[in-house]
């Protein structure tokens, strides 16, 4: 039998010898999962042209989600319970898990199942004594909810990686950063990885998945003279090594990189503005995963803390009709771009499956882990972590589809008619979004401050000028409602999300979209003066690209 | 259990000394020609508007690699390799009286700028970083040294010494070969070792690491320093643990280190033996009685010894120079302030015991020691101290910033702070290891207990982290809040019994200790052992690392204090006991006992 089978039987065996033996206990588990994630990795960084690090790595961590109590009210039910420092010591130190002895593994697994159990006990101790000091909540659909087992094994792929071709490669598309004066940073980073995953659980789930990840990320900073650093990064990804290495778009597209930041660097400070924009399809995606995905992910809501921003919306209108929002982790690529939110088995061993959540403008439901939610009693296979952490309901690949598209173009000339029918000089176009940050806590405002890095002025005449330091600040509802037209020219971005869960892959496929109103605020910046000296190293006067 | 006695040599040891102007000079070297290329160019022309020039600097570039691998029960759960090379920078305006550094409250050290240091030789790209890196030193220098004026203004009584002194230039080279290991092997080893450790229904927790790094560090600064440096480790750690009927959790560990890992291959009989007795040590221990509370007479011998002295002067026999602070903001470095500052000239241990601290020392009747090395960490040539003679403190170990009543650097800049090397404790009376153990039965009697206290092994940091020990963390925190000595809970203590015969005990956790005790020290042996304690925590680097003046950066490889010390009886030392309130035992029996 192949070692892939042996791990998997290696933790049913003990999976059901330890969870037997606990049926004995005063409060005996009602369920128990490992899932044990190896991570195979190759990672090489460069900088102007040279390379600055390199790392071959290798773990296996193990995750255990053992519940006691019941389906309805068990040890993982969100109370605040008192610190415990002992805990406290310990936490933050993942379990490695040695894989290729059975012996080995079990022994592992059998150790920290037992100190799970432990822990449940107490969790659910503390959970029960704080219900009883608390009025009943509305949200009445429990703490886990009923799924089928699954039986799927795939083979792990094995890691094919040539490290000097990458190496290579790297170095060849960061020497173009130190032909120019005005690139002050630069980072490039390629990254091989095969994440293989191995889940069983005491329902019957057999699970074991393996999936490539590999990915480039190319950054660049330059400083305006008011001492404004302003950074631009672009990304790839793909399957295998060959995908990313696509010389004359990497090429072309480093040198825009270069060009935008010059641009930016010469740019003169936004100003705050009201009035109508167009967000450009990447700059879509990146506000449509922070603003509204973030807001649809089902745990979220059922959480005393959170502002709930849509859980009363459902069946009701949150966007206009010409637009649906659909989550589908089975979706590989759009058109020839790889979808990294991709995956066939979510962390807890459900299957992946397409979600309408938006239906032309209507809200429909949620995201949803094994974490139920009122009149959402059951996991659609988003149950989703990084290794460590548990899981809880994430994003997948979201498609933001309009129904009524325009051409890119004619959504400028859209922009320029409400421009003028408010009188208004400029419209703003946001190119490009990197990141930003969504508060949808009871205690903040339920708001958002995207951080634009590309953002043109579009006047009437459609000239178009660059101007940095514009912030995208507002509240959700408000600036959805107020989403008025989308273009025909998709555009995916692709991201790791970082959350209560960990760090996960995400995509979002999203078409241009004219928002008749957004607000703008001046970004905060650096004051620090750019170098003294002038930089020791001399451009060349001419290098030609050799992608060879 | 023990940790292994011998075999290994020493990290960094095989140097060779040329003149500096072969190196230094060698426009071949286009590390160096870039890093003194804009050295220069920086302090003749970097300024702001009236503010001063770098009156100095110095870098630091650590090149090395990493090969690690985490093994459980004989099978791989982790492994790692990289390459890495950093550039740190330590610059200074003002003068040697008064400049930027000693500071607290300034902008920190400077954040790299520009990217990451280059892993390849390109004269251009080496001199952009470098160059980017010593703009944002000066920035944040200049920042600091207004900063610290304004501070000083408001506080014109501080008793405060020059900020940075003058030494004689020192320069090497070596020209050891950077040593490599097969990565296959390395996990083969660790696999092979930690399967000693297999199937055992008592042991619970057990990892064994194994890993190798080397280090290439190239030090050059505007006084004329310049030398380089390669070193590599190759280091094996494995803990186990088992817990007691009543439920306490009983760890211990074993450790090996060579410069090459062939080494450790070659050995690797003898490193499963080592793991075979820590299994039985673990399991001894785990049946061990616990006791309550004790205070009385201690005996402490073989490596407990050397940890104990280790410990004691980490945090005493280096000078803190003064931190000028905002004036009312909290004083942490007050309170971190070494207390043998104040007692230069008194007695701080018995009359009969005295400590060198020696660097230059490789070798102690055949042991290696890994606190020797050649040069510290502002370029100064290591140098024989004594510290202590005659129970009398006689100096401090110095880095290149100045005390009160001492401005010459003895060559101990470790990790940033002042630290000794190797330790060697000696005595003008001593009794043999047997008379010792009387002696501690005679103060048992004397006091009218029934049994004395002795231990062989302290816990490390390490240990102190993967047990999860509370009263660890708590020893660590009194050296950085109270001037205490940290001693770690012990691993292997024993009652020894009016009738000689010993039983070993649970853990004991020293209560506070403090120089009291040092001069409570009633008698030691005439047999001197040889230790190698990894360094953890001294007051004096983790200033230093809290305001990036760590001119040397943190190299891959651990620092070691090697410690020759004889067994020690002290009067009277306070442990808490072991405690009650432990986990329960697994409830579901081990795998391997179906």
């Amino acid at each position: 039998m192949h070692a892939k089978d042996q791990v998997l039987d290696a933790m049913a065996t003990e999976l059901d010898r330890s969870f037997q033996a606990l049926q004995d206990q005063p409060k005996p588990p009602y369920f128990l999962s490992y899932e044990i994630t190896q991570d195979v990795a190759v990672t090489v960084r460069s900088a102007f042209g040279q390379i600055t690090s390199e790392e071959n790595s290798l773990d296996r961590i193990l995750d255990i989600d053992l519940r006691v109590g019941d389906y309805f009210v068990d040890n993982t039910h969100p109370i605040s319970v008192p610190i415990n420092f002992g805990n406290l010591l310990s936490t933050g130190i993942s379990a490695v898990v040695p894989i290729e002895d059975a012996d080995a593994l079990r022994t592992v697994l059998w150790l920290h199942t037992d100190k799970k159990y432990k822990d449940a006990v107490m969790q659910l101790t503390n959970v029960q004594s704080m219900l009883q000091a608390q009025v009943e909540k509305d949200d009445q659909s429990g703490d886990f909810s009923q799924t089928r087992p699954e039986n799927y094994e795939e083979d792990e792929i094995e890691l094919k990686v040539d490290a000097d071709l990458l190496k290579r490669k790297l170095s060849l598309y960061t020497r173009y950063f130190s032909d120019v004066e005005h690139i002050r940073g630069n980072d490039a980073t390629v990254s091989a990885n095969i994440e293989t995953r191995w889940f069983v659980n005491s329902e019957g789930t057999r699970v074991k998945v393996s999936q490539p990840y590999f990915r480039m990320a190319i950054s660049a900073s330059t400083k305006a003279e008011d001492g404004m650093v302003l950074s631009k990064a672009i990304t790839y990804e793909g399957v295998d090594q060959e995908s990313l290495l696509q010389d004359a778009q990497v090429v072309a597209d480093v040198q825009q990189l270069i060009a935008d930041l010059k641009a930016l660097r010469d740019a003169p400070l936004a100003d705050p503005y009201t009035g109508p924009a167009i967000l450009f399809g990447r700059a879509t995606g990146v506000f449509f995963h922070e603003i509204l995905g973030h807001r649809l992910e089902g745990h979220r809501l059922k959480e005393d803390d959170d502002g709930q921003t849509f859980l009363k919306r459902v069946n009701k209108q949150i966007l206009p009709e010409s637009i649906s929002v659909i989550f589908d982790p089975n979706v590989e690529y759009y058109e020839d771009t790889p979808l990294i939110g991709t995956y066939k088995f979510d962390n807890q061993g459900v299957k992946a499956r397409k979600v309408v959540i938006v239906d032309r403008g209507i809200l429909k439901g949620f995201l949803m882990s094994r974490r139920p939610l009122e009149g959402f009693p059951t996991s659609n296979g988003h149950g989703r972590k990084n290794k460590g952490n548990l899981a809880i309901a994430r994003q997948s690949n979201m498609f933001v589809e309009v129904h009524n598209p325009v051409s890119y173009e004619t959504l400028e000339k859209m922009l320029v008619e409400r421009m003028q029918e408010e009188d208004k000089p400029f419209g703003l176009i946001f190119h490009d979004i990197q990141g930003g940050f969504t508060t949808t806590g009871v205690t903040m405002p339920n708001a958002f401050n995207v951080t634009p890095v590309l953002v043109y002025k579009l006047y009437p005449d459609g000239k178009k000028e660059v101007v940095r330091g514009a912030d995208l600040i507002g509240t959700p509802l408000t600036t959805f409602s107020r989403v008025e037209q989308g273009a025909d020219d998709y555009a995916v971005f692709n991201g790791i999300c970082g959350a209560e869960s960990g760090w996960v892959p995400v995509s979002t496929v999203a078409p241009s979209l004219l928002i008749s109103q957004i607000e703008v605020q001046k970004a905060a910046t650096s004051r620090e003066i750019p170098p003294i000296l002038p930089s020791p190293v001399q451009p060349p006067a001419d290098r030609s690209i050799q992608t060879h | 259990m023990e940790s292994l006695p011998k075999l290994f040599l020493c990290v960094g040891l095989v140097f060779a000394f040329s003149l500096f102007g072969q190196a230094a000079n060698d426009t071949d070297d286009v590390l160096v020609r870039a890093l003194k290329d804009e050295m220069q160019r920086s302090l003749d022309e970097l300024q702001i508007d009236e503010e001063p020039k770098p009156y100095f600097i110095a870098y630091t570039v650590n090149e090395g690699t990493v090969d690690i691998v985490q093994s459980i029960l004989g099978a791989t759960a982790a492994s790692n390799q990289q390459s890495n090379r950093s550039l740190n920078v330590a610059l200074r305006v003002g003068s040697r009286e008064l400049d930027n550094t000693n500071f607290v409250g300034g902008t920190g050290g400077p954040i790299g700028g520009g990217g990451a240091f280059p892993l390849t030789d390109s004269y251009d790209e080496l001199r952009r970083i470098i160059w980017m890196r010593t703009d944002a030193a000066y920035k944040a220098a200049v920042s600091s040294l207004s900063s610290k004026k304004t501070a000083l203004e408001q506080q014109p009584n501080l008793e405060r010494a020059n900020d940075f002194n003058e030494e004689e230039p020192f320069e090497y080279v070596t020209d050891a070969p950077v040593a490599a290991v097969d990565s296959d092997k390395l996990i083969a080893f660790a696999n092979e070792v930690s399967a000693v450790m297999q199937r055992n229904p008592k042991l619970q927790q057990t990892l064994t690491v194994v890993s190798f790094a080397t280090n290439t560090r190239t030090y050059i600064d505007s006084d004329g320093n310049f030398n380089r440096q390669v070193s590599s480790l190759c280091s094996l750690r494995s803990q186990a643990s088992a817990q007691a009927e009543d439920g306490a959790m009983i760890h211990d560990y074993v450790t090996a280190f060579a410069s090459t890992c062939d080494e450790l291959f070659d050995n690797v009989d003898e490193i499963k033996q080592s793991h075979e007795n820590l299994v039985a040590s673990v399991i001894e221990f785990s049946s061990a009685e616990p006791i309550r509370a004790y205070t009385g007479p201690v005996l402490i011998t073989d490596e407990a010894s050397a940890s104990f002295f280790a410990q004691v002067f980490a945090t005493r026999a280096g000078a803190t120079p003064t931190q000028v602070n905002t004036p009312g903001g909290f004083d942490l470095f007050g309170a971190m302030r070494n207390p043998f500052m104040d007692k230069i000239g008194a007695r701080v241990l018995p009359r009969f015991l005295s400590v060198v601290n020696d660097p230059t020392v490789s070798e102690y009747e055949g042991e290696s020691l890994f606190g020797s090395y050649v040069v510290d960490n502002e370029g100064i040539p290591s140098r024989r101290t004594e510290l202590v003679k005659d129970g009398q403190l006689q100096a401090l170990l110095m880095t290149r910033t100045p005390v009160t009543d001492f401005d010459k650097s003895t060559g101990s800049n470790r990790l940033g702070g002042a630290l000794p090397g190797n330790l060697f404790i000696s005595s003008s009376e001593s009794v043999s290891e047997e008379d010792l153990k009387k002696e501690l039965l005679m103060w048992v009697e004397d006091n009218g207990d029934e049994y004395g206290i002795l231990i062989k092994r302290f816990q490390d940091l390490e240990s102190v982290i993967a047990g999860a020990s509370f009263d660890g963390f708590r020893a660590l925190a009194q050296t950085i809040t109270s001037g205490g000595i940290a001693v770690f809970p012990t691993i292997k203590a024993y009652k020894v019994n009016l009738d000689g015969s010993e039983e070993p005990i649970r853990t004991l956790t020293p209560s506070s200790l403090s120089d009291g005790h040092l001069r409570d020290i009633i008698a030691v042996s005439d047999t001197r052992r040889a230790y190698n304690i990894a360094l953890s925590f001294s007051p004096a680097t983790f200033m230093a690392s809290l305001f990036g003046a760590a001119l040397g950066g943190f190299g891959s490889a651990p620092n070691f204090i090697g410690v020759v010390a004889p067994s020690v009886l002290l009067e009277e030392i306070e442990f808490q006991g072991s405690g009650t309130g432990h986990p329960r035992l697994p409830i579901v029996s081990h795998p391997a006992s179906e």
